[in-house]
């Protein structure tokens, strides 16, 4: 306890401290009084009992400074008195303050960011059990090049693999499917993943409410259930905890909710689970008269998601999975290329194979960011301690131990590299939920994964980034405590010799700087280049004003080909009549994709390889909707489609493609893909009657493939495509066209519902936006820091140089040479961190070689521009220290020392 | 080594302020070091400085107290007296101080027979 009182007692002895002084000094005076009455009754003259007095105390001073000691806790006490003079040396120079904290927040905050990003979006982005281990595996055919290959497998397939491998812990089976969801008050298309009924098991997250789907869900003879996504839940259910045991019709089955599972549980991105119900027996084809589907349907290939024993690397399981492969291959000789072997791939790897490039590309990015204000807080810190040795060498001399030298200078260090940590912390707070707001919505990283700020990685970067900035803020301080300190005082420390010859060190950083900073430019302006060649890529129309829809029918319902078109004259009729609408087409697919692919024939033209066009049914009105301009011929007229005639109408490459020496109008063509419909001509010949011109019916990042638009009327579509070309901003009719659509029918379901600008934005340019905004957000946090760190190294040297430029000056330079002079300087550092740069960043851009399009990784323009952006704005930084030392006045620069 | 020596010496010197308090009451610092000097007869000649960082000690640590009195010969002093925890301190410190001396005692001792 006394202990515990005295510590008190001693940090309260911190304060209130000259008052306690004044005490200890009037006791100490009566002490002396009282030693100098006793003495002068013992006889002393009165300077002897002083004297004695005073030396049997032993020096008052001393005295005062024992007590002193006890008072207080001497190492807080000082340390306070450094913290003190440390922000006092700080603001005194708040140039070099703000750089340094700035640096390190920079650095810090963009570290954190794209490691949380990484860790959460590629390492570990699943909730589910074990998921290092989760391996997908693909037939591949070792004709094909790459390793890709087929990833679904036949049930009895999936059965096969699941009883005979040894390197699994299970298999589960899985495949997604729109399905048809009757509302009662209308319907919707929900994304259906069926689940073999080991999966929930398998991925061990328990639902939120109720059951997973279990073992008893799969028979034949099982209940029909489901489980509700989070999502779904919330939104349609309105997160209502009574929802279990409640019916839910989907696809004409009623179905009962049997539980909820939560948010994080996204498997393949779906709003609902189902259980699969496997048998080895083939499927039934579906009969196309019974109102009634069966309850369970049997899918003809599944996705198979395994779980590698502990301790099984993929190649073991690779090596298990081809015996087992080609066991049963020639059982199921029609799935199997005559030579193929069994690629396995880790989970994370197979979903987020398009992303990971960028994602290294971004850690290239973010390393090099780390490396700037490493060096750059490198350099600030050297040249401030170059800068204090005389300081350091004084006050050395005056008694200051070296001990208590370095504590200074670490504490000064902390002190920056603690508002570093704060403000760094800040930053990669708020720079996360931007970089998580602009991350394209869809399949670029796992649904699954929740992106947050990783609190490991912050503090881990928090001890590197303190760890740097003491070892830089001490290697200095060391060094000048070493020196010889009389020849720094000696030498006025301003002379040439500055230091450990980091002039050259500072020079090497520069260099460093300066490579780092271009290859950083290089990969954000092969982005700005490819972003800018996707979205002025011709598209072949005009995507604003134009709303889309996708509308789905009933699975119950069967129209024939005629009372489909009926239906969908009779949308179209009301949809046309809105106020603002200009004109309005159906057909298969939305742009910038076409119909779907078949061979074909021409008469007349016999070829050995297989040709195929992509065949969109369209409506007559499709043209003026998307835009598409007549070359030859005509275009298809209401009367093809109301009597179904056999004509087409072809695009431009398919001309080109198949008629490169004489005109498509009037030749025959037979479309392939007809001849296996159920309800479609089979057989059929179909007179080629005009050609448009392309559009992009491939993506927007390949060139148009042929394409024939052939009357919708001639088959029964599974769904439509309803383009909607506006006068008026779209946006504001999509409420007046579903209702419009409603009111014809109101029991079809609506997809895709947008304008396809916001459509073609989603699919097509999100993505490149995405690596645009990261990749340039880096390259602007990279250039400021290059900027900040040839700016605060010039300055530093032309202060070094105040005496010199003097010298110079008196004996007759002028004011332009010395602008040259320093100028010159930083152009030879420039030039030479160019030269590194280059070659870095043709190694770094290869890693973009998947994300630009539209531009070679090598692309001259990108890197002559970028190396002329880093000159510039290295002599920016150049010009300030430069114009100072030109104005040095010669006689205060003499006086100076 | 120095600082050991010091240690050592600012454990007896509390033990002796406390016993000079006990057996003479409120004091005054010189009077507590001419007192210590005295009883010791004189063979403990240190700095009467240092006998107020220990006096600080005891006073944070709750066994002594202080003010300022006039002093017997009409001056102004700092007089410190024992308090309650300071005597209950001083007992324990001399039991523990009987021990130890006794335990070394026995090892400087002429060797017995056993």
């Amino acid at each position: 306890m006394p202990i515990v009182r005295a510590l008190f007692q001693r940090v309260s002895g911190l304060f209130n401290k000259s008052q306690r002084d004044r005490d200890l000094e009037a006791e100490l005076e009566s002490h002396i009084q009282l030693h100098i009455d006793d003495n002068l009754r013992s006889g002393m003259t009165p300077e002897e009992a002083r004297r004695q007095a005073l030396l049997k105390l032993g020096g008052v001073e001393s005295a005062k400074e024992s007590v002193r000691d006890r008072r207080g806790i001497p190492f807080i006490e000082t340390l306070l008195q450094d913290l003190r003079y440390g922000l006092r040396m700080l603001r005194k120079n708040p140039g070099f303050a703000a750089a340094a904290v700035l640096t390190l927040a920079l650095g810090m905050g963009s570290t954190t960011i794209i490691f949380s990003i990484i860790y959460n979006g590629v390492v570990n982005p699943f909730p589910y059990a074990s998921p290092r281990r989760l391996t997908t595996f693909a037939i591949h055919d070792t004709r094909e090049p790459g390793d890709g290959g087929r990833v679904v497998f036949s049930v009895p397939e999936y059965m096969d693999f699941r009883a005979q491998n040894h390197v699994f812990e299970d298999v589960i089976g899985s495949m997604t499917d729109h399905v048809f969801y009757d509302k009662g008050d209308g319907s919707e298309q929900l994304l259906a993943c069926y689940l073999s009924t080991n999966t929930m098991d398998f991925l061990g997250v328990p639902p939120l409410l109720g059951r997973a789907i279990q073992d008893q869900d799969g028979n034949a003879t099982s209940a029909p259930v489901a489980v509700l996504s989070h999502k779904l839940w919330v939104k349609d259910f309105a997160s209502d905890p009574n929802v279990l045991g409640k019916p839910i019709l989907l696809e004409g089955t009623s179905r009962t909710i049997v539980g909820v599972m939560p948010p994080r549980f996204k498997f393949d991105g779906s709003d609902i689970f189902i259980p699969l119900v496997l048998t080895r027996s083939p499927p039934e084809p579906p009969s196309a008269n019974s109102s009634e589907p069966p309850p369970h349907r049997q899918p003809f290939y599944i996705w198979a998601t395994a779980r590698r024993k502990q301790g099984i690397t993929l190649q073991q399981s690779a090596a298990d999975l081809n015996v087992v492969a080609h066991n049963i291959s020639k059982q199921y000789a029609d799935n199997y290329p005559p030579n193929f072997t069994v690629i396995p791939k880790s989970f994370t790897d197979a979903i987020v194979a398009d992303f990971k490039d960028m994602l290294f590309a971004l850690i290239a990015a973010v390393a090099m960011v780390l490396l700037l204000s490493c060096s750059n807080l490198a350099n600030l810190l050297f040249a401030r301690a170059s800068a204090r040795e005389r300081e350091i060498a004084l006050r050395s001399t005056i008694g200051a131990s070296r001990g208590r030298l370095l504590r200074q200078l670490l504490l000064e260090s902390l002190i920056l590299a603690v508002a570093g940590c704060v403000i760094g912390s800040a930053l990669a707070w708020g720079g996360l939920q931007w970089f998580v707001a602009t991350i394209p919505a869809h399949q670029r990283i796992p649904d699954e994964a929740v992106i947050s700020l990783n609190f490991p990685c912050l503090i881990f970067v928090a001890v590197v980034g303190v760890l740097i900035t003491s070892l830089c803020g001490l290697a200095p301080a060391l060094h000048s405590v070493r020196r010889d300190l009389f020849q720094k005082l000696a030498s006025g420390g301003r002379g040439r010799q500055f230091g450990f010859g980091h002039g050259k060190l500072r020079s090497i950083l520069v260099v460093v700087e300066v490579a780092l900073a271009l290859v950083l430019l290089v990969c954000a302006g092969l982005m700005i280049r490819s972003f800018y060649a996707l979205t002025h890529v011709e598209l072949g129309f005009n995507p604003s004003k134009v709303v889309a829809a996708l509308i789905t029918y009933p699975p119950n319902r069967h129209f024939t080909p005629d009372q489909n078109r009926i239906f969908l004259q009779n949308v179209l009729q009301h949809v046309g009549a809105l106020p603002g609408v200009d004109s309005v087409g159906v057909s298969l697919e939305l742009p910038p994709y076409g119909g779907f692919q078949s061979d074909i024939d021409i008469t007349g033209k016999p070829h050995s390889e297989a040709w195929n066009t992509q065949l969109d049914p369209v409506s007559e009105n499709y043209f003026q909707s998307v835009g598409l301009r007549l070359l030859r011929g005509r275009l298809l007229s209401l009367d093809d489609v109301n009597s179904a005639r056999l004509v087409t109408v072809v695009n431009d490459s398919f001309a080109r493609k198949f008629f490169p020496n004489d005109m498509p109008v009037g030749h025959l063509v037979k479309f392939k893909a007809f001849d296996h419909g159920p309800e479609t001509p089979h057989d059929a010949y179909f007179e080629i009657i005009g050609v448009v011109k392309d559009v992009k019916n491939d993506g927007l990042d390949h060139p148009p493939f042929p394409e024939s638009f052939v009357p919708f009327s001639i088959a029964s579509l599974p769904f439509a495509g309803l383009l909607v070309r506006t006068n008026v901003e779209p946006q504001a009719l999509l409420a007046n066209i579903r209702q419009e659509i409603f009111a014809v029918d109101h029991s079809v379901a609506l997809g895709e519902e947008d304008t396809l600008k916001n459509f073609l934005h989603r699919y097509s340019y999100a993505q490149p936006e995405f690596g645009l905004m990261s990749l340039g957000a880096f390259a602007s946090i990279g250039l400021a820091l290059f900027f900040l760190g040839v700016f605060s190294v010039m300055a530093y040297t032309v202060s070094l140089q105040t005496h010199e430029i003097g010298v110079r000056m008196a004996l007759g330079a002028q004011r332009a040479a010395i602008l040259r002079m320093v100028l010159v300087r930083g152009l030879r550092l420039l030039v030479a961190g160019i030269c590194l740069g280059l070659v870095g960043a043709l190694f770094v851009a290869r890693l973009l070689q998947s994300q630009v399009w539209g531009v070679s990784f090598k692309d001259p323009w990108t890197f002559a521009a970028v190396s002329v952006t880093v000159i510039v704005v290295g002599l920016l930084a150049c010009l300030l220290p430069a114009r100072r030392a030109a104005t040095v006045d010669p006689m205060i620069a003499l006086r100076y020392e | 080594m120095p600082k050991d020596k010091n240690d050592v010496w600012q454990g007896t010197l509390a033990l002796m302020i406390l016993k000079t308090l006990e057996g003479l009451g409120p004091l005054h610092g010189y009077g507590i070091a001419r007192r210590i000097e005295q009883t010791s007869g004189d063979r403990l000649a240190v700095n009467y400085g240092t006998i107020y960082p220990a006096l600080l000690r005891l006073e944070q640590e709750g066994f002594v107290a202080s003010e300022w009195r006039q002093s017997e010969n009409n001056r102004r002093a700092k007089y410190y007296k024992l308090t309650r925890s300071g005597t209950k301190q001083l007992h324990k410190e001399a039991l523990e101080w009987n021990e130890t001396t006794a335990i070394l005692a026995r090892f400087f001792a002429p060797k017995e027979q056993s």
